[in-house]
């Protein structure tokens, strides 16, 4: 229940850093699992008690009423018909209809069943009313007396003296609904104690209303012909003003929740106004409209709810105004439907009212519900959403069976087993839609996530200096949150925050580019969503995910890279001493130039195994400096132009090939061109290589040279790198040879 | 005066190579000593130690070419060994990376020659080193000025980036004057070109100074390095488990 009140003290507009305040006060708060202060638990805890005395002293009340000792049920006519009997007397008369009572002055009251049997609070008609509570207060008068006389449809009369009812006869639904009271009174209280404010004395007062309309449903299942005659001091008024009392609170508080929207105070005014003025109104003047205007005065509040919430979800993207209007709608289409429903049985059968009366109090625990689960919301968003559905398939059974029973006129039984395989049906068919409808599915799909997690964690290593951004895009995409900023909060764990609204994620250091740093994710869904602990729990895993993706990338990147060293080691070291040896000893030049080159390869090939990454600007002045010493034995002069728009790192392959055709072009000239220059241009411009190498050498045609050994390994690497070659000849000697990699970073 | 030479070689043909190229370096007489294991080469210098008579052509070695990758161990140790040895100490290897150069010239190695290069280069080569004019490659270039921008450049790097306040920056850097000499800014800038592969030449003209100006920068900063590497030395040595 902290969730609810982790919210804000102010309640005033969230915009910008403000709301980021509002998470740090929230954050401040050690943890939600604190427990409150010890007085607080007390009160609880003496609420809870006192709820409980209240109920023992009603049930008292109840055992101690007295009653005639039979039990009865509607029987045809609207009339109650004795079941059975523990009075010798009464149990003559099983299976006999009772007309009614006769009172201490010789009249006869009759006890009409199915009127007495529904629940006042839902009696339509106004005559109807009064004339259950006239009923009502007559029978209840009738025994109070030492001896009641009842009249039986075959004319017997018989005098029996009432007996208490007893602790035994009063019910389950007695003790299940007074029990189930005693929820909301508790969980008013405690959000009111956590927090006082407003809307939580608002939800307060909705709750204890809540309470007492359940406490009143449960005084009114205790089965009998004569009601307790407690109930004709609770009239049928303050059930409906409960109602209406809750209504306005609901109504205030849209207007200040999620939200504080503009005007709040005059519209929470001008609602309390209304309601106050209407129970003025209903009590001084009774009139003969009550319940229509009571019902049109509750949708009337759902309708400005429901108006403010979508407002108020404008003025800002509070994903829990859009939850409050998910459920909010719900409950408004299932208080429509019920009042449609119990309009149309107004006049009906005993079949009908049963069914409405039973749709009442479905429909009275669905609400309470709802009102008890909202401040778990963040963390039990899909209990509450089951629960919903559950309630709403529970409602639409009524509706069907109501609605075979009044149209089709199907028999009782046949009826409920129909509405009970439709409701099913509908459940079975609307429920993955519902879902995910209410919860918005995420995007992605499982396999999705796996692919994104992995794809994150390579960027993360190629793109160290983004890592701490990408493992934000990886939290946008999954929950597509309005917006993720970093704060200085310290959390161990994800955490949800501000009654689901943001979730606080610690990011560990998951490379050395990322300092530990916390992000707030704001709105999921793009404001549609709230976050939910399991949100909370599945970014903890995402990101240990991650973790051990990069881990797991990095164990196989350096088991090869120490895999290539040892290789690179082995080549260098044995072939290497090798090659020299045969170099040294080398009978001619030209076999003891062509082991140097082929020496000088194995180096290129070692060094590009063993390093871990060149520079493209590091690697062009090892070329320039490489290339400056060679020529300068020949003698030959170079004239060496290297450009870049970027300095890319550039990949084993690239490096080596790169070096390679150099070192190629170069000993070319050296060997075969006779030239006196050569001019080498490096230029690397939006992300395309370009090497122009040109010599004034005695080189002609060189379409028509044969490709050895030199020329065909240019082509081979330059093919590697996805590059084209072009060799042409020089004007006015030599030749020119264009080295064109598109896209440098692609080969890599 | 014979110049007493010490080859540390331990393939023989390869010996017999660098012997070629020391005999074909240098006019004087020399006795060249070979050896093909570091055990054998610590003998050679405790002896020529022990009987230090010039007349007899015996005395302290003035060359030492150092193999790095020799069957008892890296020619590294010998070099840390000899750091305080008044002869100069050329590596000859295969490896032409800054890895496996760098830490060398930090253990006090006054050059190095690349034992694949052409027999003239060789020579060529040597005679630079021996007259003060060391090769220096890009990487190594680049090494060096990361090795001086973090041993305590004008303002004390590392004190700046360790958040200390300015006095005590000024002080930590006075005391770290001591222990290292700092690079001029010509001597940066040199080393700046030749990290960015501009021969010597290129540089004079660059520069506006002439080529044997810059190649005194370089031998200025051979020394500061050897200078202010022996501290560092020390901790390379001890983490390689030298000493």
């Amino acid at each position: 229940m902290t969730t609810w009140t982790d919210s804000r003290a102010d309640g005033g507009p969230l915009s910008g850093v403000d709301w980021l305040i509002g998470i740090d006060t929230a954050a401040e708060r050690p943890s939600a699992r604190v427990a409150p202060p010890a007085w607080k638990r007390h009160v609880v805890l003496a609420l809870g008690l006192i709820g409980l005395a209240v109920i023992l002293l009603l049930a008292w009340l109840l055992a101690s009423s007295p009653r005639i000792d039979a039990q009865w049920r509607v029987g045809p006519g609207g009339l109650y018909e004795m079941a059975a009997s523990r009075n010798p007397t009464l149990s003559r008369m099983a299976g006999r209809s009772l007309r009614g009572l006769i009172d201490a002055q010789g009249r006869l009251l009759v006890a009409d069943a199915t009127l007495l049997q529904r629940p006042l609070r839902w009696v339509v008609d106004e005559d109807d009313r009064r004339r259950h509570r006239a009923m009502h207060k007559g029978l209840a008068d009738a025994m109070q007396g030492a001896e009641a006389t009842l009249l039986f449809d075959n004319g017997a009369l018989l005098r029996v003296a009432p007996v208490p009812r007893g602790f035994r006869d009063l019910g389950g639904m007695f003790w299940l609904m007074s029990l189930l009271a005693l929820l909301p009174l508790l969980i008013g209280w405690t959000v009111v104690l956590t927090r006082t404010q407003e809307r939580n004395w608002l939800f307060c007062l909705m709750t204890q209303a809540q309470a007492l309309g359940l406490l009143l449903i449960a005084v009114e299942s205790v089965p009998d012909i004569v009601p307790p005659a407690l109930l004709t001091m609770v009239p049928a008024l303050p059930r409906m003003m409960l109602d209406v009392c809750t209504a306005a609170a609901i109504a205030h508080t849209t207007a200040i929740n999620p939200n504080h929207v503009p005007g709040a105070r005059p519209l929470a005014l001008a609602m309390w106004v209304v309601a106050g003025v209407f129970m003025i109104h209903a009590w001084a003047a009774a009139p003969v409209d009550l319940w229509w205007s009571t019902q049109v005065l509750l949708l009337g509040y759902g309708a400005v709810a429901l108006a403010v919430l979508t407002w108020s979800y404008r003025k800002l993207p509070h994903p829990f105004a859009l939850v409050l209007r998910r459920f909010g709608m719900l409950s408004f289409a299932a208080i429509v439907a019920l009042t449609a429903a119990l309009a149309i049985s107004g006049a009906g059968t005993d079949d009908e009212h049963n069914i409405a009366s039973i749709a009442s109090i479905v429909w009275s625990v669905f609400f309470t519900g709802l009102l008890v689960l909202l401040p778990f919301l963040s963390r039990t968003q899909h209990v509450l959403r089951e629960f919903t559905m559950l309630a709403g398939v529970g409602l639409f059974a009524v509706a069907v069976d109501l609605l075979f029973v009044t149209v089709f006129e199907v028999g009782a039984f046949a009826s409920l087993s129909l509405a009970l395989f439709a409701a099913l049906a509908a459940y079975v068919a609307v429920r993955q839609s519902t879902l995910q409808r209410l919860t918005r599915a995420r995007v992605h799909t499982v396999e999705r996530m796996f692919e994104r997690l992995y794809e994150i964690a390579r960027a993360m290593e190629s793109h160290p200096t983004r890592a701490a951004a990408l493992v934000a895009t990886l939290l946008r995409e999954v929950f597509e949150p309005v917006e993720a900023v970093t704060t200085d909060r310290r959390a161990s764990h994800a955490r949800v925050l501000l009654d689901g609204a943001a979730l606080l994620v610690p990011v560990p250091p998951l490379t050395e580019a990322i300092d530990p740093h916390m992000l707030v994710l704001r709105f999921a869904g793009r404001g549609t969503r709230l976050f939910t602990s399991d949100d909370a729990r599945l970014t903890d895993r995402l990101l240990e995910q991650l973790r051990r993706a990069i881990h797991f990338d990095r164990a196989v990147e350096q088991g090869r890279m120490e895999e290539r060293i040892r290789l690179a080691q082995d080549l260098h070291d044995d072939i290497g001493a090798r090659l020299l040896t045969l170099m040294y000893q080398a009978p001619t030049q030209d076999m003891e130039n062509y082991l140097r080159h082929t020496l000088q390869d194995l180096k290129t090939l070692t060094r590009g195994l063993a390093a871990q990454g060149h520079s493209l600007s590091e690697a062009a002045a090892e070329w320039k400096a490489d290339i400056a010493q060679r020529v300068e034995a020949v003698p030959m002069e170079l004239h060496w132009l290297f450009e870049a728009d970027d300095d890319p790192t550039l990949g084993v392959v690239q490096w080596s090939s790169l070096t390679r055709i150099l070192r190629e072009l170069v000993s070319n000239a050296i060997a075969h061109s006779m030239a006196s220059r050569i001019d080498i241009r490096v230029i690397l411009l939006a992300g395309a290589m370009t090497i122009r190498f040109s010599d004034n050498g005695i080189g002609r045609e060189p379409q028509r040279w044969s490709h050895g050994l030199g020329l065909g390994g240019i082509r081979k690497r330059v093919k590697l790198l996805r590059g084209e070659v072009e060799w042409s000849a020089h004007a006015p000697h030599g030749i020119v040879c264009v080295v064109t990699v598109r896209e440098l970073a692609s080969a890599h | 005066m014979t110049v007493k030479v010490l080859i540390l070689e331990d393939n023989p043909v390869a010996r017999n190579f660098l012997t070629r190229v020391v005999r074909e370096s240098f006019t004087d007489a020399m006795v060249i000593r070979e050896a093909g294991s570091l055990a054998i080469a610590r003998q050679e210098i405790a002896e020529a130690a022990a009987t230090n008579d010039p007349a007899q052509d015996n005395g302290p070695f003035s060359l030492v070419l150092v193999d790095l990758e020799l069957p008892d161990g890296s020619g590294t140790e010998l070099l840390f060994e000899l750091r305080e040895y008044p002869a100069t100490k050329v590596v000859t290897t295969l490896y032409s990376d800054d890895e496996h150069l760098f830490p060398a010239l930090q253990c006090g190695a006054d050059g190095y020659l690349l034992k694949e290069d052409r027999f003239e280069v060789l020579v060529e080569e040597l005679q630079k080193i021996v007259r003060g004019l060391p090769p220096l490659s890009p990487a190594i270039a680049r090494r060096l000025l990361g090795h001086f921008r973090h041993s305590g450049g004008p303002m004390g790097a590392n004190a700046r980036q360790a958040g200390i306040d300015a006095s005590a920056a000024a002080r930590a850097s006075a005391h770290r004057d001591e222990e290292y000499e700092r690079l001029t800014p010509r001597e940066v800038e040199v080393l700046t070109y030749l990290s960015k592969g501009f021969t010597i030449k290129e540089i004079a003209g660059l520069m506006s100074i002439k080529w044997f100006t810059v190649n005194d920068h370089i031998k200025s900063i051979y020394k500061k390095l050897n200078v202010s590497s022996r501290a560092e030395a020390a901790v390379l040595a001890s983490k390689q488990g030298l000493v």
